[in-house]
């Protein structure tokens, strides 16, 4: 066995919180705690190590300060590794640096839910979306070999996705500009071939078919997300009003009225018109019982009504939130209000 | 890092440079692990490209997808023509049988993303956009190793958007924020850059504000 054996006595230091080292420690016998403020709640939290067990590992292995401060609490022998002595040790039995990657993933996941759990559902954003934007980038920038890839990666994540049909016309004329590129004859969707290289005039906008005006539905809707997402609330309420009465009356278009409604009741709100808000989702609610937004516009009417200083009906709506299955992220937020409202959520 | 030609047979795959491997916001199960030419790791902001990492030979990456059900969090696009082992959970535990000094370095990597996990997670908690902007920069100076005590200009290679990412707040109220640090002279804006002239008074800052908030609690 590499190493150094050291005895320690009761109430000596092996390491402080901050301190940098090289080292990392088994506990051969005796008792050891580490000792560390939790980071959301800041209590102070003391682990026990177990005879046999490793610690400062993660510390070490990514040369950070230590974490916690390591103390003994009976005189304890403790043999002390080098990184290099420990690699050589661990690299011999898979099994324990297996076990190490299993309690540092699940740290890691741990971490990454706090992580996300501070951060809205805007922040994080709409994967579907923000996946086919990186496509839209590509595409500006006429690197269409990337822009094919994404594409493509859209159709296969999100087959009937709100973008597929985009999508899928944009990849069409991918193919076509990098065929027209080889050959050089290409010009069915450029607009003046003499004068521009096919491949740098794909026209994106194409609503004269059928199927086109419904890809235009999307790029508005999009458009309008978008800007809500730059805080333009009053012009991404009018473009949404704009599109939803556009569409009304369109029934292939039936799937994106309720989703348009949502957004405009967001926008409501963040144009602190409260009242016309509560009025909005409600209706909205009335509509489409079963909506996937039904939640998300329960808890925007309670926030409508906290902000109108109702807060026995703001409250009661974030309970109505909690109540309702299945569990998402909107029941963290409704939590936090339910707290600041000084009414106890459960 | 060794690894028989057995392993390429079964999971190896072969990228023409440009093509992408993985794209950000693309959901992904597989991790790489690097075995010819590099790979370059990129990431739209404010409508450019922007190059976060170059990895070479016997470089892992893609591996938070063994971890969690995140979408990837950049894009992964081939620089050479490079050679990848391709792999998933469920290979993973299989390969390591094997391969002992790949789970080391997979451990060594964990360990510096539960760091940088947790420093993040720091930023979050603070109580107002401030101090939660401050410790952005003072975090960007400890993954630069500068010392977040120093009292000379300091720059960044950062726009608003990203620091308002670090901060899980909104580019509009950050962008607030910076506008009024740069009215008092406490930083510089430029459009690729950012300069702080004295990182020493966000730490104080940063450290008033936690140190309060301790109390409280």
């Amino acid at each position: 066995m590499p190493g150094i054996l050291r005895n320690y006595k009761a109430g000596s230091i092996i390491y402080f919180v901050g301190d940098i080292g090289d080292n990392i420690y088994v506990l051969k016998s005796g008792a050891v705690s580490l000792i560390y403020h939790s980071i959301d709640t800041g209590e102070e939290v003391r682990d026990t190590i177990k005879n046999g067990e490793f610690f400062g590992v993660k510390s070490a292995l990514a040369k950070r300060p230590r974490e916690e401060t390591a103390l003994v609490i009976k005189p304890s022998q403790v043999l002390v590794l080098t990184t290099a002595e420990f690699e050589l040790l661990v690299t011999k039995s898979v099994s324990v640096i297996q076990n190490f990657l299993r309690v540092f993933s699940n740290q890691l996941r741990r971490v990454g839910k706090q992580v996300h759990s501070f951060l809205d559902d805007s922040d994080t954003g709409d994967n579907q979306a923000e996946l086919f934007k990186i496509g839209e980038y590509y595409l500006k920038n006429h690197k269409y070999q990337q822009a094919q890839y994404v594409y493509q990666a859209y159709l296969k994540y999100y087959s009937k996705g709100n973008f597929a049909g985009q999508a899928q016309e944009r990849l069409t004329a991918i193919a076509d500009a990098m065929e027209g590129k080889g050959t050089g004859t290409y010009a069915a969707i450029s607009k003046e071939p003499e004068a521009v290289p096919a491949a740098s005039e794909i026209t994106i906008e194409e609503p004269a078919t059928e199927t086109g005006e419904s890809m235009d539905i999307a790029t508005k809707y999009y458009d309008g997300v978008s800007l809500f997402s730059q805080e333009k609330y009053e012009e991404a309420f009018n473009l949404f009003k704009a599109l939803h009465g556009a569409i009304s009356s369109d029934a292939t278009a039936a799937e994106y009225v309720p989703k348009i409604e949502y957004e405009m009741g967001r926008c409501l709100i963040a144009l602190k018109r409260y009242p016309e808000a509560v009025s909005f989702f409600t209706g909205m609610i009335k509509k489409y019982p079963k909506d996937e937004n039904l939640k998300d516009a329960l808890y925007n009417i309670g926030i409508a009504y906290k902000h109108q200083g109702d807060k026995a009906k703001a409250a009661s709506f974030f309970q109505k939130v909690l109540k309702m299955l299945p569990a998402s992220p909107t029941d963290r937020k409704a939590k936090k209000e339910l707290v600041a409202l000084g009414v106890a959520s459960s | 890092m060794k690894m028989d030609e057995s392993m390429f047979e079964r999971f190896g795959v072969t990228h023409e440079p440009d093509d992408i491997i993985f794209c950000e916001y693309e959901p992904g199960k597989d991790f790489y692990i690097l075995q010819e030419g590099r790979v370059k790791v990129t990431k739209i902001v404010s409508d450019m490209e922007k190059t976060l990492d170059v990895f070479h030979p016997g470089d892992i990456f893609g591996e938070m997808a063994i971890i969690e059900d995140q979408p990837r969090s950049a894009t992964a696009i081939a620089i050479d023509k490079v050679k990848l082992l391709k792999l998933n959970k469920e290979n993973f535990s299989m390969l390591l049988q094997g391969t002992p000094q790949l789970a080391f370095n997979i451990l060594k990597i964990f360990s510096n993303r539960i760091y940088d996990a947790k420093r993040r997670l720091l930023i979050l908690t603070l109580p107002d956009i401030e101090s939660k902007v401050c410790d952005a920069f003072l975090m960007l100076a400890e993954n630069q190793h500068i010392s977040t005590k120093s009292t000379n200009p300091v720059t960044f290679n950062a726009k608003v958007d990203e620091i308002a990412h670090w901060c899980g707040e909104k580019v509009g109220k950050v962008k607030e924020v910076l506008g009024t640090f740069s009215d008092t002279g406490k930083i510089q804006i430029y459009e690729d850059r950012i300069v702080v002239k004295n990182l020493y008074e966000m730490f104080r800052i940063v450290s008033n504000r936690r140190k309060a908030q301790s109390q409280e609690q």
